[in-house]
């Protein structure tokens, strides 16, 4: 027997895309033009399914920044920060995030699926219990098991179910730590987060919180859900990722925890992973500047965002419950979604195909992501294009959308 | 979920990989409420 034999079934449903000529977890851009555009061969795409929610990636400062740190500390920093040595960048990247979350402490990965694994392993141990949200992001799941740790899950968004959970582990010993997040990233929808903190209060339990979808996009100064919802101080740790709204790679974590920083030197992925280069480290410190000084930025966002939400919905297509800048279509199944997602890739809009065991509820999705760098005229060409591939397939009916300006004031 | 909710129990991650039977089922349900 191979190796890989074990992955027979994925290797023919691989190879069967492959065939097809449009592989959706196999795309390549020849060229990428701007925040909203690229080409493959000589097709000029338009991008909506990249997560660059602030559309920051061409910004120029922030290239100038990233060009300027290459220039002065060179292209890589060739070890881990803990064996290795830290620059003087990741730790004032460290004390600008602490510093923009009002908080004492932060703590800079090398990736944010690493933020997740690096603090969830460490903050709870093999007598400790993870809570999760049973929706949750395939890096808190990892990170859950790789502590060792007792990980139970309850129902999506559910207050009730979590204070059940809680309940049942009351008589047990060990730290109990709540893990959600803010915007999730498969429907876009966010969580009951004063619900779940006073759940937290009942029983005396920590919260984790992964503003991964929701930095630069909710709360009035753009911190995400928890300074939206007004809980901030109910937080004990806020996860988050740099390779969204900041636009370029990278995870972080801050607290107000006394002794935050033993999980330098406890935190495995932390530890044993080289650090951020000096032209990342510097793009992602101008980007966070940007971001807290231009909050037209995020205006934008929501804006784009509510135009096409209201867009897809207009046309009949079941999507999520609210207008956040993830917006996916609920497809009948997977084949549907792959074709779909090839006829509108043909027509020149890059989207995103999203399939169980990533998705909720075994759910088969064409997820989208709006950017505050998307004109008008972009939104309402991405969801003409929706429209057209919808009734073509039979998904949606014949009828008009309603104007795109009457959509919006109806939201 | 369901099972959880009628038994009142809450199955940690690692053990409902274990849990193939029914027999299995009840074994885990024992044991996590602490019957003999």
């Amino acid at each position: 027997m191979a190796l890989f034999d074990k992955y027979a079934a994925l290797i023919g449903q691989f190879a069967s895309l492959e065939a097809t000529g449009y592989n959706p977890f196999n795309v390549s851009f020849d060229t990428v033009l701007s925040p909203t555009e690229a080409m493959i061969g000589a097709r000029r795409i338009l991008l909506f399914g990249t997560n660059n929610y602030l559309g920051l990636t061409y910004d120029r400062a922030v290239i100038e920044a990233a060009a300027e740190a290459t220039q002065r500390l060179g292209v890589g920093t060739t070890g881990s920060r803990v064996a290795n040595g830290s620059y003087g960048t990741h730790r004032q990247l460290e004390r600008h995030l602490a510093d923009f979350y009002g908080r004492k402490h932060g703590m800079v990965f090398s990736t944010g699926y690493q933020a997740n694994l690096g603090i969830l392993s460490a903050l709870a141990g093999k007598d400790d219990h993870l809570i999760l949200d049973a929706d949750s992001h395939a890096s808190i799941y990892d990170g859950s098991r790789l502590g060792h740790a007792q990980v139970t899950r309850f129902r999506h968004n559910d207050p009730a179910d979590l204070d059940n959970r809680l309940r049942r582990l009351a008589d047990t010993p060990g730290d109990k730590i709540i893990v959600v997040e803010g915007i999730y990233s498969m429907l876009g929808d966010t969580a009951p987060l004063r619900e779940f903190v006073e759940v937290k209060r009942k029983w005396g339990a920590y919260l984790v919180i992964d503003e991964a979808h929701s930095l630069g996009v909710l709360g009035r100064t753009g911190r995400g859900l928890a300074e939206a919802a007004g809980v901030e101080a109910d937080v004990d740790f806020v996860v988050g990722t740099f390779s969204k709204s900041l636009g370029g790679i990278g995870g972080f974590c801050v607290s107000d925890m006394d002794g935050f920083d033993i999980l330098r030197v406890a935190s495995r992925p932390y530890m044993f992973t080289a650090s951020l280069p000096p032209s990342v480290v510097a793009a992602v410190t101008e980007a966070l500047n940007q971001l807290r000084h231009r909050p037209a930025l995020r205006q934008q966002l929501l804006d784009n965002a509510r135009r096409f939400h209201a867009g897809l919905a207009d046309l009949g297509f079941n999507i999520g419950p609210e207008a956040s800048p993830v917006v996916s279509a609920i497809m009948p199944d997977p084949a549907t979604a792959f074709t779909f997602w090839s006829k509108l890739l043909e027509a020149g809009l890059y989207t995103n195909v999203s399939l169980p065991p990533a998705t909720p509820k075994g759910l088969a999705l064409l997820r989208s992501s709006v950017s505050a760098a998307h004109s008008r005229s972009q939104i309402d060409h991405a969801v003409q294009l929706f429209a057209e591939t919808g009734r073509a397939m039979g998904l949606i009916g014949d009828q008009a959308a309603a104007a795109p300006e009457m959509r919006v004031a109806a939201q | 979920m369901e099972i959880e909710d009628a038994l009142d129990i809450s199955i940690p991650l690692d053990r409902i990989a274990e849990v193939k039977t029914i027999g299995d089922l009840i074994a885990t349900a024992h044991d996590l409420k602490g019957v003999a």
